[in-house]
């Protein structure tokens, strides 16, 4: 071993020395200093009020103001240093090996894309201008859409939600208005998705004004047919599915689930969530689904924004494209046009277009990898997530439930259940442990199907080494569950903020997402 | 964190005896006369061990000797108050305990033991008028736990515990507390009753934490239940409504005065046609009915019991009448996940009928939220 591979070799063998940040950075509005500002703007010379007189003298009396905006005072360099002591206390996508959180892990977005997204002829774009003026976005949209037509195989595109779950409820408001073309729309009532699935599906579902019916697996973790085939009915609108499920395991008898619901006279959505290991490799069109859709920040690289503004792509069948949201991009002799919906569309599901810089960076993602770039992609995603579930399945105490010796797609949800009977280590001390070597680490949504569960998706984004370094903490803590209980059941040791008291969250009494809420709880309760 | 502990030191000393339950002097001097050791010291141990160090940081109040003091010791905790017994104690004495400790403000009081032990205690609770407030946590020893406040075994009891203690108490949920007559039992005869409820808290991982939460086996999630089905039912349509809290919301909802033990019959608008009625009664009103009756029932935590355990009054003329169509279950969905064998069964006493009700029943878990569950009898 030369002086370089030794050295390699120590790193490996340690555990990073991780130490969270803490600034006990106030809320900006706690820093505001009355009168201290960021740019001293100098009066305006004698000359200037002359020529252009008093500018805000033609606005109505109604509309002016009658106090300043309570916005913080603060000079440029204390603005700067907050939000930089707030990024040092996240662990961000970007700042650590960003893979437990399955389900919603964030691959790579790639700062070029960034960079384009923030051209002053794309910053400075505003949804009100006309056609002729933003002939290229519309060209990217109705490229962006053509790639999405190949990707999915559906007929039509509509690219106006906001969000993943904007775009579930289009496709459930789209499901309604289908049976109500058909007269069926107050007979139908029902929508089935399985508890493995994407959860936005059952709740969009009810929001959308359905009764959800929701199938657990079988015995070897698929969804069960047989359950579905008890609950299909003349009632039934529509299956929502996630294929693979949050489990990662592809269902492979997903044509059967589509035909039973289908011979029932139901519609079928794929929700395509866990797209990421498909790919190039299945399509929805060919399992039979009617409507599909894709988050743009979960499948093509862009950025998550902490739950948007983002992209939801509704993809369906040429059956469903007149009721599809507008308004909606045409190309016609060379010039492109927005459209309103057809006369049985749904109308909007969000104003205007969807979120013009989220769509350039997937499609600018898309063009630079290619046909062949996007099924490597799943490819690398699929070998990652199996290689990482070979690792840490040596671990002991750690299972990986359901459809044994068979390999996942995309994520796995994992289970601790042997550890914790034998150490009394549960899944969410090993996440809170997790935080003290700088990687974040997620359960499973609630209930638990799943005892102590773990979801871990790996994307293609991170390399071996990467992957080595999250399996090696995993390794680390279930070795301490047994060698040393405690600490883990008290950790965190190197996070400031210990625990936090979650119920807070649950509270509507005590819950503030705003400043204003925030003071006027703290009065309510005396505070103030 | 302050805990009252109550051991009932003869619990599961008729079960090797093949007594079927230790209920009565007599029973406990034939077991010990069969050299039946008593478990609950073993069972306590291995309780403490998975609590570990948590179980420190607790206050302790307890009983004297083996109702409590000798397992306190035993794991090298001391008792900030102690109340006293006589030696050898009696079904009394649970009962007084439970009584005076739940009197002394317990945050939980924790106790091991079976069924019996848990009908005293639940007994206790009620004459200190916290039977609906001070959350209950059962170390299975007993013979017979077919109640739904027990953990599935003491190490689940000692992790539940350490979790408590860390994170304070979390959504507690309504748990039966079965009557099942011994003496009924040692003649072949299973005759159990439903004969209350005590609040069992639910473990932290299963109502915490990640994206979604929702105050499982709460109220407000009972009446969302309640809710959901009370939208599909029919005005003239007669609704047999069996015991059970999630059932008890349902009557609420509709400004019924049903009970929460019986089995009341109402009519689908609301009017209350049978009180706590008897078989006789039930089958007379189903027989004069021009439709199919419905039964709305809710299973027992952990047995998975539709029918047969503490709604006898349902006989198998009824369930066939009903059939499949007629056949409603409400139950909150970490009640069917907990449900031992992951199965709903139904025991109406006619194992033939009950054979026809085999694969999957909708049950409604919430406002218009169903899901499909296996039943297997």
């Amino acid at each position: 071993m030369n002086a370089m591979e030794n050295i390699a070799h120590h790193r490996k063998q340690q555990m990073r020395r991780y130490h969270q940040a803490r600034w006990d950075e106030p809320v900006i509005f706690e820093l505001s200093q009355p009168g201290e500002r960021g740019i001293l703007v100098p009066e305006v010379e004698q000359d200037i009020v002359r020529a252009a007189g008093q500018p805000l003298a033609g606005l109505p009396a109604a509309m002016l103001r009658q106090r300043a905006p309570a916005l913080p005072e603060m000079s440029q360099n204390r603005v700067l240093r907050h939000y930089l002591r707030l990024s040092q206390e996240t662990l961000g996508a970007d700042l650590n090996v960003d893979v437990g959180q399955g389900t919603c892990t964030m691959k790579y977005n790639p700062k070029i894309n960034d960079q384009l997204a923030r051209q002053p002829g794309m910053a400075e774009l505003h949804p009100r201008q006309p056609d002729s003026t933003v002939q290229g976005m519309l060209e990217v949209m109705d490229k962006l859409e053509g790639v999405l037509r190949e990707v999915s195989g559906m007929d039509a595109v509509s690219l106006q939600a906001r969000g993943g779950s904007q775009a579930i409820f289009a496709n459930m408001a789209m499901v309604r208005a289908w049976h109500e073309s058909r007269g069926e729309a107050d007979r139908r009532d029902e929508v089935i998705t399985t508890i493995f699935s994407h959860p936005s599906d059952a709740a969009c579902a009810k929001l959308a004004g359905y009764r959800v019916i929701t199938l657990y697996p079988d015995a070897n973790g698929y969804p069960d047919l047989e359950a579905l085939k008890a609950a299909v009915s003349p009632r039934t609108a529509a299956l929502v599915i996630t294929n693979p499920e949050d489990t990662g395991i592809f269902n492979s008898r997903i044509r059967e689930f589509v035909d039973v619901v289908h011979a029932a006279g139901g519609l079928c959505v794929y929700d395509q969530a866990n797209a990421n290991g498909l790919l190039g490799i299945a399509r929805a069109r060919e399992a039979g689904f009617d409507l599909c859709h894709f988050n743009l920040h979960k499948t093509f690289a862009t950025p998550h924004a902490c739950g948007g503004p983002a992209v939801g792509a509704v993809c369906c069948t040429a059956a469903l494209a007149p009721f599809l949201p507008g308004p909606l991009v045409r190309h016609k002799d060379g010039r492109y046009t927005l459209v309103d919906g057809a006369a049985e569309s749904i109308g909007k599901i969000s104003s205007f277009t969807g979120t013009a810089s989220i769509m350039l960076r997937a499609y600018a993602w898309i063009m630079n990898l290619g046909a062949e770039g996007l099924r490597t992609v799943s490819e690398i995603a699929v070998l990652n997530n199996n290689y990482m579930m070979h690792e840490l399945l040596k671990i002991d105490g750690m299972a990986a439930p359901y459809a044994a010796g068979k390999r996942r797609i995309e994520q796995v949800r994992y289970s601790w259940a042997g550890l914790t009977e034998a150490t009394g280590v549960t899944s969410e001390e090993i996440g809170l442990r997790a935080a003290d070597f700088g990687v974040h680490y997620w359960t499973s949504h609630h209930p638990y199907v799943v005892p102590e569960p773990a979801t871990i998706e790996p994307t293609e984004s991170y390399s071996r080494a990467d992957l080595d370094e999250f399996i090696g903490v995993m390794r680390h803590i279930a070795g301490e569950a047994h060698s040393d209980p405690d600490l883990v059941k008290t950790a965190p040791h190197n996070c400031p903020v210990h625990r936090v008291q979650g119920e807070m969250l649950d509270d509507p009494e005590r819950w503030s997402i705003t400043w204003r809420a925030y003071q006027r709880k703290l009065g309510e309760r005396g505070l103030a | 964190m302050k805990i009252g502990l109550v051991v009932n030191p003869w619990a599961g000393i008729g079960g090797p005896a093949g007594l079927k339950g230790s209920d009565g002097e007599a029973s406990v001097r034939t077991a010990l006369a069969a050299s039946s050791t008593p478990q609950v010291a073993a069972r306590m141990a291995a309780m403490f061990a998975a609590c570990g160090g948590g179980a420190h940081a607790v206050s302790w109040y307890t009983a004297d000797g083996d109702m409590g003091l000798c397992a306190l010791h035993a794991a090298g905790l001391q008792a900030s108050a102690v109340v006293p017994v006589a030696s050898p104690s009696q079904a009394a004495d649970t009962r007084r305990a439970s009584r005076i400790l739940a009197g002394m403000g317990m945050d939980l009081l924790l106790f091991a033991g079976g069924d019996g032990t848990a009908r005293d205690v639940l007994d206790g609770l009620r004459d200190a008028g916290v039977i609906g407030s001070l959350p209950v946590l059962g170390v299975p020893a007993g013979v017979k736990m077919q109640s739904a406040v027990f953990a599935n075994h003491p190490t689940a009891a000692g992790l539940l515990l350490r979790q408590l203690q860390q994170n304070g108490l979390a959504v507690c949920s309504d748990a039966e507390v079965m009557d099942l007559d011994e003496d009924a039992l040692r003649h072949g005869r299973i005759e159990p009753r439903l004969y209350g409820y005590l609040q069992l808290p639910l473990a932290p991982s299963l109502t915490q934490g990640g994206k979604s939460r929702h105050a499982s086996g709460s109220g407000a999630q009972r009446m969302a239940i309640a809710r959901g089905f009370a939208e599909g039912m029919a005005a003239h349509s007669l609704y047999l409504v069996g015991p059970g809290t999630t059932t008890q919301a349902l009557l609420s909802l509709l400004g019924v005065d049903g009970t929460l033990l019986g089995v009341d019959a109402v009519q689908g608008d609301g009017t209350l046609l049978a009180r706590d009625a008897s078989r006789r009664e039930l089958e007379d009103l189903a027989g004069d009915w021009q439709s199919p009756p419905h039964l709305v029932l809710s299973p027992i935590g952990g047995q998975g019991l539709v029918l047969g355990r503490g709604n006898q009054q349902i006989s198998p003329r009824l369930l066939r009448a009903a059939g499949r169509r007629g056949l409603h279950v409400l139950a909150p969905p970490d009640k069917l996940m907990s449900l031992h064998g992951g199965v709903l069964r139904i025991d109406s006493g006619d194992a033939e009928l009950d054979a026809q009700f085999n694969g999957y029943l909708p049950v409604t878990t919430g406002y218009r939220e169903q899901t499909m569950w296996p039943v297997s009898v």
